[in-house]
């Protein structure tokens, strides 16, 4: 019996499941996409170099030039994706790889960068890349799954003493070290014994328990569960921030919709934004769960380039903008200059002291494709945002965007729903924000 | 938090789709209505600088006030047809009259496009654009495919690799539509 395997990526923003492994014809050049979208990573160029003869080893092991791979979750600039994907080629090669709508029999976690000669070099960050898979291991640990954490050999030792210190039990985890890819290769790759169906069965039941922890976690909120009690494994983890280390973390997409605590912990003034009913503006002191909550704060920071500076340099050196959060009042936020503007990110803040869901859509004239948006419960003083980035080297152009927010009220957390008008309850408020060029042009 | 309710827009379903942008154009002819009734307030009309700097400016489609202006004044299209032509470096010109159907090749001056499915998800094409004689140096920058109807949409184009630059879309985009369109021009620059 063939027993499948999912493949993870171990990065420091938490790991990154690879969902498929797809031949594609030879003209191609290889990508690894976003989970299932159009978008490639900026990786592809290095993984098509990992992938192709004459520098590629993929090709050279499993005879196809050109691969499309789809991933979870972004992964990053560096090399330690590399062996990784090569463990997903091999699996793939052996059918024993696990798509994402598979069942699988076991999981390898992994991380290491294969050279040219097949030697399998040491990464850093072991530890962050642990600790940041913790609510993986957590959930594989609860419905028994085996894992095996794969790491080069020079990292053995970091990577023993790192997992042991996250507590997890250890009864269905394997620490394991190569040094040169046949190691992998000669080792038969893992347990081929059939396992237990009911463990097919739990890893789809993983695969699906986050967004029903979301679901039930929103039900508790809205007062229709029996208690605020649940099974711990049902518990949507909370946001963490995670400051990027500078050699393995991805430079930040402009476009994507990410999750961010504010730094300050207090719970943000109240700026007059516009309400979504009359009593929105009461306050909650004492964080009881009650009908009435404090308005959503919304706000837009405008990042500009300093004096003597362009978005375009900026971007490259890493000089700090001169940023300025402003508030919109309820036409809309004020025309605002377009000269220096690098970024506008779009906050969306909950003041109040329980989490709450929040929808949110932006569009703009910058940043070609559709709308984009973001659905979160929002923990109490956190923001959800969305960002709007004008191209670096041409930005102060003008440009203009639309903002739609709402709080969701119970049910799936479809984007769609912000706009559907059978749905009860949902109040969107909807905001402008137009970025001028000056009245009269510098130069004639 | 999860991971799976951030939705980008090529993640999303067709209905998720047509209702975001049903719902994204009602907001901006409300957005126009109200702006062009406020006191004292007027529109600027659309000028040459105007698309100059959208030529020049991050890529996207011709915004909707622009289209209208290039349809309601034909001075204002001549410009924009002779800027479009002046600006770009590489073009390709409508198909020929007996063209018919979609494309999947388009032949320019000195390069050819290509629109290839993915064999790894449907509904998504390669956009292959590759220069017949090497990598010209500097290499494009952006691809610019304007239609009839003054539909003009701008992508930003990666960095060409053996002369050949590649670019993955949805089937249902814009930018592919109007590249299989025979009637399209396509500019690089």
């Amino acid at each position: 019996m063939v027993t499948l395997a999912r493949v993870f990526i171990a990065t420091t923003e938490g790991p990154s499941e690879v969902q498929h492994v797809v031949g594609e014809d030879p003209d191609i050049r290889s990508v690894i996409c976003l989970n299932g979208t159009s978008e490639a990573l900026p990786v592809s160029r290095d993984y098509d170099a990992f992938v192709r003869k004459p520098t590629g080893v993929v090709e050279r092991l499993f005879g196809h030039p050109s691969y499309r791979v789809d991933v979870s979750s972004r992964i990053s600039n560096g090399h330690s994706w590399q062996l990784g994907l090569l463990v997903a080629h091999a699996l793939h090669a052996e059918g024993r790889f696990a798509t994402k709508d598979d069942s699988a029999d076991e999981v390898y976690w992994v991380t290491g960068e294969v050279r040219h000669n097949l030697d399998v070099m040491p990464v850093g960050h072991i530890g962050d890349k642990l600790r940041q898979s913790e609510s993986l291991f957590d959930q594989l640990a609860h419905i028994q799954t085996e894992v095996t954490i794969l790491v080069p050999a020079a990292n053995l030792d970091e990577a023993k003493r790192d997992f042991d210190a996250l507590g997890i039990e250890p009864k269905h985890f394997r620490v394991r070290s190569i040094g040169h890819w046949e190691e992998f290769a000669l080792s038969g790759n893992g347990s081929k014994s059939a396992r237990r169906s009911w463990k097919k069965v739990a890893v789809i039941l993983l695969a699906v328990s986050v967004p029903l922890s979301a679901v039930a976690y929103l039900s508790i909120w809205h007062g229709d569960a029996p208690s605020r009690s649940v099974d711990a494994h049902l518990q949507p983890p909370l946001p963490v921030v995670q400051k990027p280390t500078p050699t393995d973390v991805e430079e930040s997409a402009p476009l994507v919709p990410e999750l961010r605590l504010p730094d300050h912990t207090a719970i943000p003034a109240a700026v007059e934004p516009p309400v979504t009913d009359a009593g929105d503006d009461l306050r909650v002191a004492d964080g009881s769960r009650t009908d009435i909550q404090p308005a959503l704060v919304v706000s837009a920071v405008e990042r500009r380039a300093p004096a003597g500076s362009g978005c375009g340099r900026l971007r490259l050196t890493g000089v700090a903008t001169d940023d300025s959060e402003i508030l919109p009042s309820p036409d809309g936020f004020e025309i605002r200059p377009s000269a220096g503007l690098c970024e506008v990110e779009f906050r969306v803040t909950n003041p109040s002291l329980t989490p709450r869901p929040i929808g949110m859509a932006l569009r703009s004239t910058i940043n070609g494709g559709g709308p984009q948006s973001v659905m979160e419960i929002v923990p109490p003083g956190a923001s959800v945002s969305l960002k709007a980035v004008p191209n670096a080297w041409a930005a102060g152009a003008a440009w203009k965007a639309t903002l739609v927010v709402a709080e969701m009220p119970e049910g799936n957390m479809s984007p769609e729903r912000l706009f559907d008008p059978s749905e009860k309850g949902i109040v969107p408020m909807v905001f402008t924000y137009t970025a001028e060029l000056p009245a009269e042009p510098r130069f004639r | 938090m999860n991971n799976n309710v951030n939705n980008k827009w090529s993640a999303l379903a067709e209905r998720q789709r047509q209702g975001l942008t049903a719902a994204f154009e009602a907001l901006a002819a409300l957005d126009a209505t109200f702006l062009s009734s406020r006191e004292g307030q007027r529109m600027r009309p659309v000028s040459f600088r105007d698309l100059v700097l959208w030529t020049k400016g991050p890529p996207g489609n011709l915004p909707a006030v622009y289209k209208m202006a290039l349809l309601n004044d034909q001075s204002l299209r001549r410009d924009f047809d002779r800027l479009l032509a002046r600006t770009a470096e590489w073009r390709c010109e409508r198909a020929a009259a007996a063209s018919s159907g979609l494309l999947d090749i388009r032949e320019g001056n000195g390069f050819r496009l290509r629109l290839k499915p993915s064999k790894g998800a449907e509904g998504q094409v390669y956009v292959l654009i590759e220069f017949l004689a090497g990598a010209p140096d500097p290499q494009p920058l952006s691809l610019t495919v304007c239609g009839p109807e003054e539909a003009c949409e701008r992508i930003a184009l990666p960095e060409f690799q053996d002369a050949v630059a590649q670019i993955l879309c949805e089937e249902d985009s814009e930018v592919v539509r109007l590249l299989r369109n025979p009637k399209t021009e396509i500019f690089l620059w």
